[in-house]
């Protein structure tokens, strides 16, 4: 679609790139993340890439009227589709975890995405609409209200058989909840079960004018003990939700609690428009990695913010992401993976820094269809990325193709993802060290 | 739904199915017990062949060699198995943890069964077991930075043991000579 049609720009790119990726099934390739990354397979995943995606490509279509980018939108929701299983889940949907189905928030939020396409074509298409919609249903009945609604404690549990509770994917949950309700008219998807969880974030929520992480949520609880550690990321994410809910209800509590953890971001913006990865008490940090493609939910988020008073200056966290736009469209995933879990600080740049992910890049590029506003024609450039890294304690040089992506090292390939391909051939020491 | 995997096994299975779907042709993936079973499905390219000889094999945790050999002579002639069983101190990881996972496989052993070994590596070890219990006790007491600090010394060190013999998990690539 990057043709002579005056088009979106940095969008298109991204989305040229998200395309070179498309493999059986849907949208492939490597994961890299805080947890654990998943390197080899690149089989399609069904997680919360395709929030991103579909989102994405009907801002663009929102923008431009070209209904070009809506059959994107609508194949990628048919990929969801044909991934779904009999118990509602999707295939490959837990993202680091893959090739794990039932992957949180990655289920509900790739749903978020059916059901914006749904509630975007029912006029004129309901019958395609209702597609959409059922298959957003059957994930969000079946597989979270059936499987991890908590009725004790009146919100959902993160693994089924285990008290736990996560607020960030609580709240993706209340979001697609609240789609879900918009798009069937049925309320009780709102007050049997996005309110309660939402009042399970709220508590979750540090407040306190003294308290350095005023606004911060709390990562998680397991067994009804919340482990107090802050990620601004995942602080960012909760705040869609927190502000559709206070829309929704008029119930302040929940605009209160949006803008809290609004200026909790703000305050941990740094001057290069980056964010330490998780924050704890009494000051201390880890500071790495920093996303960069992530960046676009927190730029999003921010975003709807601001109506309401939050001191915030988006420009230094939009430039650290426009910046790292390679010229293909595709968006390296962080800084400072070399360092996570380290209290040193330093420059070394690792190959999983560099590395484009799907399930990342959908962010920047959801941010960029919907707010993007210089109209210019984007032409597909093919150029040869080649940077230095480290990886497992060793020097290589990451190279960036029309044939896909790889690590070089002591003069050969030691791995390589090809575009189209659902594994990824690796040396022993790139998969275990 | 399977188990979730824990690291050491998810690098594991990283490890094999990225190498065994490559080939094309037939191809099964089995465990010591459902669970294994059903973990392993997933790392599998394709519907599963139900009978009959395979082209690909995937194998978590054999809970003997009887069956083991069983479901390796069903590996086809040029066929390529990814096979994980408990390394040598697998035993000892175990009783630690209160559990049976399946029983060793020497590469003695796979090579009487007629099978080359392509590759061998080992996974896990004492100084991981250490650091995972360091995470677990930092975490349950209520130090989440130390408990992350622990967590990533943990994952550095699933992968430091390399021979088999040395390691929680031994994870061999076998080819059956056409």
């Amino acid at each position: 679609m990057s043709d002579a049609t005056p088009t979106l720009d940095p969008a298109v790119r991204i989305a040229d790139w998200i395309e070179s990726t498309r493999t059986a099934g849907g949208y492939g390739g490597p994961v890299a993340h805080w947890w654990r990354d998943c390197m080899v397979d690149c089989r399609a995943g069904h997680d919360w890439r395709y929030e991103g995606i579909i989102c994405g490509y009907l801002g663009l279509r929102a923008r431009t009227g070209d209904d070009r980018w809506l059959g994107r939108a609508r194949r990628a929701g048919d990929d969801l589709i044909d991934a779904q299983g009999q118990h509602g889940t999707f295939s490959r949907s837990a993202f680091e975890l893959n090739p794990r189905s039932g992957g949180t928030p990655h289920e509900a939020a790739a749903s978020i995405g059916l059901l914006r396409l749904a509630l975007a074509i029912r006029q004129p298409d309901p019958v395609g609409a209702s597609r959409y919609l059922g298959a957003a249903e059957r994930c969000l009945v079946v597989a979270h209200i059936e499987r991890l609604w908590d009725s004790a404690v009146r919100s959902f549990r993160d693994v089924a058989g285990r008290p736990s509770f996560v607020p960030n994917k609580a709240c993706t949950l209340v979001e697609a909840l609240l789609l879900l309700a918009q798009a069937t008219g049925e309320t009780r998807y709102v007050e049997e079960y996005a309110l309660p969880t939402a009042d399970e974030v709220l508590r979750h929520q540090r407040r306190g004018r003294a308290d350095p992480l005023d606004g911060a949520v709390a990562q998680n609880s397991l067994d009804g003990v919340v482990v107090r550690k802050y990620f601004p990321y995942y602080a960012a994410r909760c705040i869609p939700a927190l502000l559709d809910l206070a829309s929704a209800t008029g119930d302040g509590r929940y605009l209160d609690a949006a803008v809290a953890a609004g200026r909790f971001v703000a305050r941990a913006q740094a001057p290069d428009g980056g964010f330490p990865q998780v924050l704890y008490e009494l000051g201390e940090v880890n500071e790495h990695p920093r996303w960069v493609a992530a960046l676009g939910d927190v730029l999003r988020a921010m975003a709807l913010l601001e109506p309401y008073d939050v001191e915030w200056d988006p420009d230094p966290t939009e430039a650290r992401l426009v910046d790292a736009l390679y010229p293909n469209g595709a968006m390296p995933t962080a800084s400072g993976f070399a360092h996570q879990g380290s209290r040193r600080d330093g420059q070394l740049v690792e190959f999983r820094d560099l590395l484009p992910v799907v399930g990342w890049a959908d962010k920047a590029f959801r941010y960029f269809g919907d707010r993007a506003k210089e109209l210019h024609s984007a032409d597909a450039v093919e150029t040869e990325v080649r940077r230095s890294c480290v990886f497992r304690g060793r020097r290589g040089v990451f190279v960036m193709d029309a044939r896909g992506v790889r690590l070089e090292s002591a003069g050969r390939v030691v791995y390589w993802w090809r575009y189209g391909q659902g594994w990824a051939e690796a040396e022993p020491w790139v998969i275990v060290r | 739904m399977p188990p979730e995997a824990p690291v050491e096994v998810q690098l594991a299975l990283d490890f094999v199915a990225g190498r065994v779907n490559r080939r094309a042709g037939p191809g099964r993936a089995t465990g010591g017990d459902s669970a294994f079973a059903s973990l392993a499905e997933l790392w599998l390219d394709g519907v599963p062949a139900t009978a009959g000889p395979v082209e690909r094999l995937i194998y978590l945790f054999p809970v003997d060699q009887a069956t083991a050999r069983s479901a390796l002579f069903e590996l086809a002639p040029g066929g390529l198995a990814g096979v994980i069983a408990v390394g040598g101190l697998g035993a000892i990881v175990d009783r630690a943890r209160r559990r049976r996972r399946g029983c060793r496989l020497a590469p003695g052993w796979l090579r009487a069964l007629r099978l080359d070994i392509v590759e061998g590596i080992g996974l896990g070890g004492p100084l991981a077991l250490a650091w995972a219990v360091t995470a677990r006790r930092a975490a349950a007491s209520g130090r989440p930075a130390l408990a992350d600090r622990c967590e990533f010394q943990y994952r550095r060190a699933v992968a430091l043991h390399r021979s088999p013999r040395y390691a929680d998990i031994a994870v061999y690539v076998v080819h059956r000579p056409g």
